[in-house]
């Protein structure tokens, strides 16, 4: 087949479907069309791909082996350095990423390269996975804080290591995020559950409802024999408005709606937890949340679903996929309007008042920045509205150790090793960054598990 | 999974349960756990009413009031609760004024025990107040604490006919108290804050607002205390009641039993 300069399209749901149902929007590469999209790679020498990829994943190789049809070789590619194919492939940011750079770019479309991670992960769900035998078991044991992306891969690089892994959390479900806040269309409870089994399978242990800092303290881990601990608890406390009427009814944090709707799955008939969804549902922020929180709720409800925007469509943070997604899905986008000031009656929210922005000249983070405009408040009618305009750490840090030493932003401070201020604690994800994506909290994580590997094998050749 | 070791009615609503968790190797009273009974079950926080860390357990003490409620009602010695979180929240600080006045409506007899346990005052003095007669629970252990308790029901079975506020701000004036402790349905500890903010008495309350996760992460639980928000869940849930928006707390934990569950199916 002759390499083209186009992408082979990915199939999609069908919009009419997408309306009441929680399935994958996202249908992927079936064979020949993931063969088709692995042959346009162009098997770069220099291979400007892996540069851009958090995890370095050897990317043209485990292409090529896709061509060959040995999907075994190209999973073993992948898991050298990402262990979680299925879900990586699905929710990084490629286009930041691995693709931004991609020769095929130059003259088209890059390489599909998270479709193509994606299909070779999936297609070998299924196979028998047979787990390596894990190197000589050691008497290291470390104990992992948290179940989101950093702790699994840093839980994950120790159990290859042979090390004892305990993984403490604080919900009844593992995944972090990747649970309670990224909706199942956009990736399907089964894949990261899968992904999770295979931990499990080497020999992970798993404390749920489990919150260090009042079960049991960090200090008491170390105590308790753990040579190491790493605290990968991200950043999971919703930052709020500070407008007047944020706590009528009707007005939720991203935070809260989406665990209502993905960890307690509210959408289910079935399910105990309730969840108010109105006629006219508005969503303010612009990032990946606000769109998974507006094509949630277009999910549950018929009415509108309107996201509100303080700067311009240029500046939308969120992925153009996604972005694209939620117009096909009959969401409504409306930018440069600043949240003043809810109305309400009796106690719930009816309206959502505007200060209309316009743009400036000026730039911070390569964004226009905008200030209020001279032109009237807009109001918005609005029953239901979801306030998704970024997450921090949650100040139960505090708790977890009073040595720990924070930054200004309540961050764990580490050094370029993730080791924290308390000897053997290293941290890693969105803890020490602020919000920031599945694929360098994963990074963080096997990076950290990689020192502790050196560090013990200092002290055990010492 | 933790396992129900002891299961003892207290009247036809309400149960107490005596739980086997490492929960009890650190609480304190005042804190609370949030628990699940079912696969697609909700989670729901309950106070710790008492614990031993000799034999590592939990008691917990609840109304049947909705389905989840019901749900736990319907596990018996053996069974095992599906998840247990905890301890939450701050524990209660300890009281060691002179003259303490406390105030339980309802099931807030239930922290308010857990209360009563950190109160070294001379004299502390209480009111407890229920509908009727039958939802008196726990009035032996009360009375142990309290030297002068008066006792209302709403239909006058029981005590004096009336509501825990009737006499309170008599008794405001007669008696100088330091502090006074509410602890109910939170109608009731706006009426009673109402009362004792006259009289500027510091005030505690443990507020009981809707919760998900109880750890901080959805700020579903929050409050409005001297006009900052702050999460019951991990800032609370104990709060000076006088600095408490309670207009805005009695609308917030009414939000599922006006508009139910709304997200278009049939629930
Ligand atoms: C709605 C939403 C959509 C997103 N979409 C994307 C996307 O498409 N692509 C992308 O790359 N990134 C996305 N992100 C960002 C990404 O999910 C995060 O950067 C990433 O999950 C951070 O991983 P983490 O392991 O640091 O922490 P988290 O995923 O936040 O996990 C932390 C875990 O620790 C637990 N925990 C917290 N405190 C304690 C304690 N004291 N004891 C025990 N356990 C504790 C928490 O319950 C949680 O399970 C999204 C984020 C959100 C909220
Ligand atoms: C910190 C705290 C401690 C509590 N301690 C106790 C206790 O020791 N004993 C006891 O009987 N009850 C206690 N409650 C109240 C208890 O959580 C509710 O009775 C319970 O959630 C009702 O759930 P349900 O499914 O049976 O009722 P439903 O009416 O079916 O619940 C519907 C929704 O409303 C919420 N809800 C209903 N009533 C309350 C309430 N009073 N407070 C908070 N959320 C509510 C539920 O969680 C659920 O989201 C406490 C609440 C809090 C916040
Ligand atoms: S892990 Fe993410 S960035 Fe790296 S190759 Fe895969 S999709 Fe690209
Ligand atoms: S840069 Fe693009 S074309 Fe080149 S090897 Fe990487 S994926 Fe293939
Ligand atoms: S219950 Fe979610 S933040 Fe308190």
């Amino acid at each position: 087949m002759v390499a083209r300069s186009k992408k082979v399209k990915i199939r999609l749901l069908k919009d009419k479907e997408r309306e009441e149902s929680f399935s994958e929007v996202v249908l992927g590469y079936n064979h020949e069309e993931a063969y088709e999209e692995a042959a346009r790679c162009l098997q770069c020498k220099n291979k400007p791909c892996v540069e851009d990829c958090p995890v370095k994943i050897d990317i043209p190789e485990f292409i090529k082996e896709i061509i060959s049809n040995n999907l075994e070789k190209a999973l073993q590619i992948i898991n050298a350095n990402n262990s979680f194919p299925g879900i990586c492939g699905r929710v990084c940011p490629q286009e930041a990423q691995c693709q931004t750079n991609c020769i095929r770019a130059r003259i088209g479309d890059p390489i599909e390269i998270g479709e193509l991670e994606r299909y070779v992960a999936d297609s070998m769900a299924d196979s028998t996975k047979e787990i390596k035998p894990i190197k000589k078991v050691t008497d290291v044991s470390v104990a992992v804080i948290g179940s989101g992306p950093a702790s699994l891969a840093c839980a994950g690089e120790l159990l290859k290591n042979g090390i004892n892994v305990t993984l403490y959390e604080a919900l009844h479900e593992l995944g972090g995020v990747l649970r309670y806040g990224i909706p199942e269309f956009r990736l399907p409870r089964e894949v990261i559950d899968r992904e999770i089994e295979f931990l499990i399978d080497c020999g992970l242990i798993i404390e749920r409802n489990f919150l260090v800092g009042r079960t049991i303290e960090l200090d008491e881990l170390l105590n308790e024999g753990f040579n190491f601990v790493f605290v990968g608890i991200g950043a999971g406390t919703p930052r709020l408005l500070n407008i007047a009427g944020e706590n009528f009814n009707g007005v939720y944090s991203a935070n809260e709606f989406l665990t209502r709707v993905n960890l307690m799955k509210a959408y289910d008939h079935n399910s105990d937890t309730p969840i108010y969804v109105g006629n006219d549902v508005i969503v303010i922020g612009g990032g990946n949340v606000a769109l998974d929180a507006a094509r949630s709720a277009r999910r549950l409800t018929k009415g509108n679903v309107t996201i509100v925007y303080r700067r311009s469509m240029e500046e939308i943070p969120a992925r153009k996929a996604e972005i694209q997604h939620a117009l096909d899905e009959r969401i409504d986008i409306k930018t440069l309007l600043s949240p003043a000031l809810i109305n309400g009656k009796n106690g719930w929210a009816l309206s959502l008042e505007c200060d209309q922005m316009e743009l400036t000249d000026d730039y911070i983070d390569g964004r226009k920045t905008v200030k209020k405009s001279i032109l009237p408040n807009k109001e918005l009618k609005a029953d239901t509205i979801i306030v998704a305009i970024g997450q921090k750490p949650n100040s139960l840090i505090k708790n977890i150790s009073k040595k720990l030493e924070l930054t200004k932003r309540n961050t764990i401070r580490v050094n370029n090793r993730y080791e924290t201020s308390l000897e053997n604690v290293y941290a890693g994800g969105d803890i020490i960054t602020g919000s920031s994506t599945v694929i360098s909290a994963i990074s963080a994580g096997r990076k950290a598990a990689l020192e502790m590997l050196t560090k013990c094998n200092k002290i055990s050749s010492s | 999974m933790s396992l129900i070791l002891l299961k003892e009615w207290l009247n036809e609503n309400v149960v107490k349960l005596r739980v086997d968790s490492i929960i009890s190797q650190k609480c304190k009273p005042g804190q609370f756990v949030m628990i699940r009974v079912s696969e697609l079950g909700e989670r729901i926080p309950l106070t710790i009413y008492d614990y031993s860390r000799h034999d590592n357990y939990i008691e917990l003490i609840f109304q049947i009031v909705g389905v989840t409620t019901d749900k736990l009602s319907h596990l018996d010695v053996g069974d095992k609760i599906m998840d247990l979180l905890g301890p939450l929240g701050n524990p209660i600080s300890s009281l060691k004024e002179n003259k303490v006045l406390v105030v339980a409506g309802g099931l807030g007899i239930v922290p308010m025990l857990a209360h009563l346990k950190k109160v070294y005052a001379k004299t502390i003095d209480g009111i407890y107040g229920v509908k009727k007669q039958d939802s008196l629970v726990l009035l032996e252990e009360l009375r142990e604490c309290v030297s002068n308790l008066s006792i209302f029901t709403e239909d006058g079975s029981y005590g004096s006919k009336g509501y825990v506020s009737n006499d309170l701000a008599v008794m405001l004036t007669n008696q100088k108290y330091d502090h006074v402790i509410a602890i109910g349905p939170i109608p009731m500890m706006s009426a009673v804050v109402d009362i004792t903010k006259r009289y500027n008495i510091p005030t505690s309350v443990s507020l009981n607002p809707i919760m998900v996760d109880g750890t901080g992460m959805c700020g579903g639980c929050r409050v409005k205390v001297s006009g900052e928000v702050k999460f019951a869940c991990i800032d609370g849930p104990e709060f000076e009641g006088l600095e408490v928006d309670f207009d805005e707390l009695i609308i917030r934990s009414n939000i599922y039993t006006e508009r139910g569950h709304n997200c278009g199916c049939e629930k």
